[in-house]
């Protein structure tokens, strides 16, 4: 469901987006904070094999989900004029797990069944004839025999260019479609995430509540397998600070203890553990994935963390 | 296996002959746990005061590897009743059944890491 042509001109947008000076960025907060009721960021979610992903082309909304809420994601798109190197990637942008959890969760965001609302709005445009662009396919086999000159006539273009704005109203164009009508809850999407892992109820729980934990302290947050953890935090913007800390979730042995700590000082970082203050916390468990489970996620997290680094003696 | 009372002396040990630490005693804390107060040689880490002496709390590596984030927090507490004050930093010395001590900084929340 990802098509090629909407992505090329999101990176030309994005580009643009970098030039802008910094007095247009000011002006642009400007109109940000006068807005006084802010639509939610729709969240295009994707099922591939029953795995759950969120995907944005939308480039206001990741300048939207950076600046003014700290959500990173990832970008892993090519940039079509530099498909030989994948320093710098392109939109879509995914969001890891915990980070859909905590917009959707804070009210900043709504998750949107990505493929069935562009089915739908592919369809209406098509039965409106609406066609938006010049994507001509021969859809007849060609008659050797026939020499007729109308045969390009009776081609049809079979591409059909929905915007990758997502609108919250119906609209000239989709009178009957709508995102909110699409939206799937906090509970169905948590419900085949857990399916497709091997967390359990409690494990996805306590994991968040860790990165809410760490998200409330300011932190930018990055996956940190890269670094051997679950998580890297970053004091600010990764674009403008190194990262420092290396986030482990489980930290129960010993062993785990030297590897990491030896691991993470190498790079100019540190390893954070984070636990529960009250381990009861971690015995009301659930065993499906209910309203009462989706209510606990939103309690504040009670945790306390440490950071081991090598003591550089002995 | 080693008791609580050989392994912190065998950390006490290590920190006198092989690190050249000073005035290094062993203090009881709670629920039976020993630690090991000293003064290094030198400042452990730049932002430290002169003459600061470090606790550090001993543990096995191979009598009992499992360690918890509510453990970790019973030592700052012992410390803190002993101190009047909870560190901000404490050292954990792993000891191997093979001679090895290993010493790894603990600190208190989520701080910067040190400048090498």
């Amino acid at each position: 469901m990802i098509e090629a042509t909407g992505g090329s001109i999101d990176i030309e947008e994005s580009f643009k987006a970098v030039e802008i000076d910094s007095t247009s960025i000011q002006s642009n907060q400007q109109v940000i904070l006068d807005t006084t009721e802010i639509p939610k960021i729709l969240l295009p979610l994707i099922s591939r094999n029953g795995q759950p992903e969120v995907l944005i082309f939308n480039v206001e909304d990741i300048k939207r989900l950076r600046d003014k809420y700290g959500i990173l994601g990832i970008l892993i798109g090519t940039l079509a004029q530099y498909p030989q190197q994948n320093f710098f990637l392109s939109v879509p942008l995914k969001l890891f797990i915990w980070e859909v959890i905590w917009l959707v969760e804070s009210g900043y965001a709504q998750l949107i069944d990505q493929v069935n609302y562009r089915l739908d709005k592919a369809k209406e445009l098509q039965s409106k004839g609406k066609l938006q662009n010049n994507n001509v396919i021969v859809m007849t086999k060609k008659d050797p025999n026939s020499k007729s000159a109308s045969q390009l006539e009776s081609r049809e273009a079979n591409f059909i260019v929905t915007p990758n704005t997502d609108s919250h109203k119906y609209s000239k164009d989709y009178r009957t479609i709508c995102a909110d009508d699409y939206e799937v809850s906090l509970k169905d999407y948590l419900k085949s995430y857990i399916e497709s892992t091997s967390l359990s109820q409690n494990q996805v729980r306590s994991y968040y509540q860790n990165f809410k934990y760490l998200k409330k302290q300011g932190f930018f947050i990055n996956p940190g397998l890269k670094f051997g953890g679950d998580l890297v935090l970053y004091p600010g913007d990764p674009l403008r600070f190194h990262s420092y800390s290396i986030v482990k979730f489980n930290m129960v042995d010993l062993q785990d203890f030297v590897v990491g700590g030896r691991l993470a000082t190498s790079v100019k970082k540190n390893i954070v553990i984070i636990g529960d203050v009250d381990e009861s916390e971690e015995d009301g468990s659930t065993e499906e994935v209910n309203d009462e489970f989706i209510q606990s996620l939103a309690k504040e997290p009670k945790k306390m963390s440490f950071s081991i680094e090598w003591s550089g003696f002995g | 296996m080693a008791s609580v009372e050989s392994l912190a002396n065998q950390v006490q040990t290590n920190l006198i002959h092989y690190n050249f630490w000073t005035k290094v005693k062993i203090h009881d804390i709670n629920n039976g746990l020993k630690a090991v107060i000293g003064l290094p040689p030198s400042k452990l880490d730049s932002n430290d005061e002169e003459d600061q002496p470090e606790w550090v709390i001993p543990r096995s590596l191979v009598s009992n590897s499992s360690i918890s984030v509510k453990e970790i927090n019973e030592w700052f507490t012992g410390i803190a009743i002993l101190e009047e004050k909870r560190p901000k930093r404490i050292t954990i010395g792993i000891v191997n059944d093979d001679g090895t001590v290993v010493y790894y900084f603990i600190h208190d929340g989520i701080v910067k890491p040190r400048q090498n």
